[in-house]
């Protein structure tokens, strides 16, 4: 039985699974660990539209034959706990979870935990000789962090900033609401600043996470290097 | 949806969109199968008209290797606004589905490393075929070749090919970074001239993409602790086979194949596509000189004894797919589980044809085995003898010999007697050994027409692990679903902790001995697994058609297994035919001997018979 939910787990696969996985797809991967805010504030219509969105993104990424080889997900939510709703799985298998508010906003915990398993993952990467793309950390919330006086929330800062200077992970925050944009920001990099979502465009959010990371694999008119598709559709400032 | 018109007027409707990339988007034609249309985003340009004009010229030449425009596309009638390009449909499988070996698994069942070969010699050859014309690809990459097994390879998205009008370059400003080649990386592609070298970086990629197996060349472990993202590899000809000595930063994965597996010839243009000297004009192999050196591989290909789905060069010291499965369990070509079943036979008719009853035949009356011992003096032995000479010679002796010749007569008939009796009891041996046989063969018929045959085994033992594999890929899915995330009818926060606390936490806990150690009321024991069985039901699980070698060697151990069990009870239903021969045989010789015996006593018979019969002549 795969223990999902114990503190600070080491990843459980053996590595002649993973040699076995990675041998079946040895494409390029571009790891992407969602960080959402299942707090009690975002019981209701929050809730629901964010699973619908979860479950927009998973078909949008499984319809792209090479994206969905490519784009490994790992969710953690946030809500009381720390939870791994889901560890890394491949596109192809991944399956939107659904997910229930209650609790606080552990978000600094979270997001160390998501650091963690991002670092478990590429080991794993590097053993088996798979290249990677820079991981995304994509954390949507809409409060703040209930942890901040708690070590977990400097580490957390800590940890995110000097990641996007070395080039380690990039970081996207997104404020839901009433989220405390304020909060989020101390977080987020300075070159890239939290966004703030569009009413409830959970669906519009996901369809443009999932069409970023197609974007790994397709053709780039005018330059070779990777360039976003416009975030307008949900949010209220453009990337 | 507007219409749209070719150059010669004609009108066509457009249908549902069937790929959208940088440029444009790709959509089917109603009631056209053979071509499709590409829109562009925004209005063509006079120059975007003029590169398609000078493609559409070679559309002819090369429609076996390259989908190039065959028309432009117009949005009036009046052939004024121009807005994209007919292109023919070219159908078959991207080449990465080729490459990849999930995909590869479930679309090619049973394809073997021949077919990657073949494939990359095809794609050699499209490239040479279109620098030959003058032309550059510029957008090399996974999605732009289409494969057709058994057919050969098309390029798509043709519409960036470079080409010069007569007038003026038209150049291919599209690319990935995952396929530019380092002198480009990094570059903004916008009018930069590309060259055939350019193009020849993407299709060593290619190939070697094909040949190992979906293993990028770029891609390896790292020897530092650096992230090492696949377009910097490139930029720093990180190419992860390359000899150790260049100390370059990967090196080779463990479970990808050996660059050994390779003929040198072939690993020394690799080598030359990717080292630091390539940047150089005319520096790679050409296309062409990748298609001899493939096509000299397609010809030096064995199969391995190991399995018939392992295929490789003749030259490697040992089957790289049989390494690669030793050192980590993966199977890169593994046989489809249709090819395992057809070469089966069923022995149930060569076993039956195996046991035949013995031919016995009643022993005839034959010539003596032994010489026949003539008495030398027929007539009354010692003091008799010489009295009979003396006295009552002539008288005596013809009484005497008469006496005898009835006495041989007699026994003649009684030894000939005794031998009919015992050819009777052959007969009978014979009747009822044969009345058995036949019983104790329809015995052993019927039992093995109870038997499943081995056809039939092998299809169970194949469903059966087809059938687990599936089965451990739902559950993976089952394992994801943490119960305390869903609502579950009749679980409310205190059952929920009392599922904790037995350790049931995810759906594939929810088995119905854990939940009965867990104390779990029958009604809830119920409600949950129905909720289990909905949520399963949910779960699309790709079938697995095809075994690994690791799946092949359990389904033969298991077939081993069985064929040793069934031999062990075919040898005891088989037994009494055996035993009823054994029986027989014995009868059958025992009654010989005495038969052969007695013709010895009849031969001796006749022949003291015939003595007399000589002497008293008159």
């Amino acid at each position: 039985m795969k223990r999902l939910h114990a503190e600070n787990e080491a990843i459980t696969m053996t590595p002649t699974i993973i040699d076995v996985d990675f041998a079946d797809n040895p494409e390029p991967r571009a790891p992407t660990i969602l960080l959402v805010d299942t707090s009690g504030s975002m019981s209701g219509k929050k809730i629901e539209a964010l699973n619908r969105g979860l479950e927009q993104f998973a078909s949008e990424l499984a319809a792209d034959n090479l994206a969905r080889k490519r784009v490994d997900v790992a969710i953690v939510s946030f809500g009381g706990t720390v939870k791994t709703v889901c560890d890394f799985t491949n596109a192809e298998s991944f399956l939107a979870p659904t997910l229930q508010a209650d609790g606080g906003t552990p978000m600094g915990e979270a997001v160390v935990r998501a650091v963690t398993m991002l670092e478990q993952r590429k080991m794993q990467y590097r053993a088996a000789g798979i290249a990677y793309y820079r991981p995304w950390l994509f954390l949507i919330t809409d409060g703040e962090p209930t942890d901040d006086g708690s070590h977990y929330w400097q580490d957390a800062i800590a940890l995110i900033h000097e990641g996007e200077m070395k080039g380690k992970l990039s970081f996207f925050g997104v404020g839901v609401e009433e989220a405390n944009m304020k909060r989020l920001n101390l977080l987020c990099p300075p070159k890239r600043p939290a966004m703030k979502l569009r009413g409830l465009c959970f669906r519009e959010l996901f369809s443009w996470l999932s069409s970023s990371l197609k974007a790994v694999s397709s053709s780039t008119p005018g330059a070779a290097s990777l360039t976003l598709p416009s975030s307008a559709g949900w949010s209220s400032i453009d990337l | 949806m507007s219409p749209i018109f070719d150059e010669s007027g004609t009108v066509f409707q457009m249908e549902a969109e069937l790929a959208r990339g940088g440029q444009g988007v790709v959509r089917k034609l109603r009631a056209v199968n053979s071509h499709l249309v590409k829109i562009w985003h925004s209005a063509p340009s006079q120059a975007d008209r003029r590169r398609s004009e000078a493609l559409r010229q070679l559309a002819g030449s090369l429609s076996d290797v390259a989908a190039l425009p065959v028309s432009l596309a117009f949005s009036d009638a009046a052939k004024t606004r121009h807005c994209g390009v007919f292109i023919p449909l070219a159908e078959g499988l991207d080449v990465f589905e080729i490459y990849n070996m999930g995909s590869r698994r479930v679309l090619l069942p049973g394809a073997t490393f021949e077919l990657l070969v073949k494939t990359a010699k095809q794609t050699a050859q499209a490239f040479a075929k279109v620098h030959a014309h003058g032309l550059v690809i510029g957008d090399v990459n996974e999605k732009n070749l289409k494969v057709m097994p058994g057919h050969g390879v098309r390029l798509i998205d043709t519409d960036s090919f470079q080409v010069h009008d007569g007038e003026r370059l038209h150049t291919s400003d599209v690319g990935t970074p995952l396929w530019t080649p380092p002198e480009l990386q990094g570059i903004k592609l916008t009018g930069v001239q590309r060259t055939a070298n350019h193009d020849l970086f993407g299709l060593a990629q290619l190939i070697f993409l094909l040949l190992f197996s979906g293993r990028h060349p770029f891609a390896g472990v790292p020897v530092g602790n650096d992230d090492l993202q696949p377009h910097d590899a490139i930029r720093q000809h990180a190419f992860a086979y390359a000899p150790a000595k260049l100390g370059l930063p990967l090196s080779p994965p463990k479970a990808a194949p050996s660059f050994a597996m390779l003929p040198p010839p072939i690993q020394q243009a690799f080598l030359e596509a990717f080292e630091p000297s390539s940047r150089q004009e005319g520096m790679r192999p050409s296309a062409q000189s990748w298609a001899d050196l493939l096509v000299n591989l397609e010809h030096d290909l064995i199969r391995c004894q190991a399995s018939p789905a392992h295929c490789h060069w003749k030259g490697a010291m040992e089957c790289p797919w049989c390494t690669i499965f030793k050192q980590t369990g993966a199977d890169l070509f593994p046989r489809a589980s249709h090819d395992l079943l057809s070469s089966v036979k069923d022995p149930v008719a060569e076993v039956l044809k195996s046991h035949q009853p013995f031919a016995f035949q009643v022993t005839t009356e034959t010539a003596a085995v032994m010489p026949v011992q003539i008495p030398i003096q027929p007539g009354p032995q010692g003091l008799m003898s010489w009295c009979s000479r003396l006295l009552f010679r002539q008288h005596w002796q013809k009484n005497w010999q008469q006496e005898e010749m009835r006495k041989q007569r007699a026994l003649i008939k009684d030894i000939s007697d005794k031998i009919r009796s015992l050819q009777q009891v052959q007969r009978q041996v014979i009747v009822n050994y044969q009345r058995d046989f036949q019983r104790h063969k329809k015995s052993l018929q019927d039992w093995l027409k109870r038997q499943p045959s081995m056809a039939k085994k092998r299809s169970q033992f194949l469903e059966g692990v087809l059938k687990s594999n599936n089965q451990e890929s739902l559950n993976k899915h089952l394992e994801c679903m943490m119960l305390q995330d869903y609502k579950i009818p009749m679980v409310g926060d205190s059952r929920m902790a009392k599922l904790r606390s037995a350790n049931i936490l995810t759906a594939a806990d929810l088995q119905p001995q854990q939940l009965q150690a867990a104390s779990m009321p029958s009604n809830v024991i119920t409600s949950l697994l129905k909720w289990r069985r909905r949520m399963a039901r949910g779960i699309k699980v790709t079938k697995s058609v095809v075994l690994s070698f690791q799946d092949q060697a359990r389904v033969e151990q298991m077939l081993q297994q069985a064929e040793q069990d069934h031999q062990r009870k075919l040898a005891s239903v088989q037994q009494p035919l055996a035993a009823c021969t054994k029986s027989a045989q014995q009868k059958m010789l025992a009654t010989e001997a005495s038969i052969r015996s007695l013709c010895q006593q009849k031969a001796q018979a006749d022949a003291v018979l015939a003595s007399f019969q000589s002497t008293f002549s008159p």
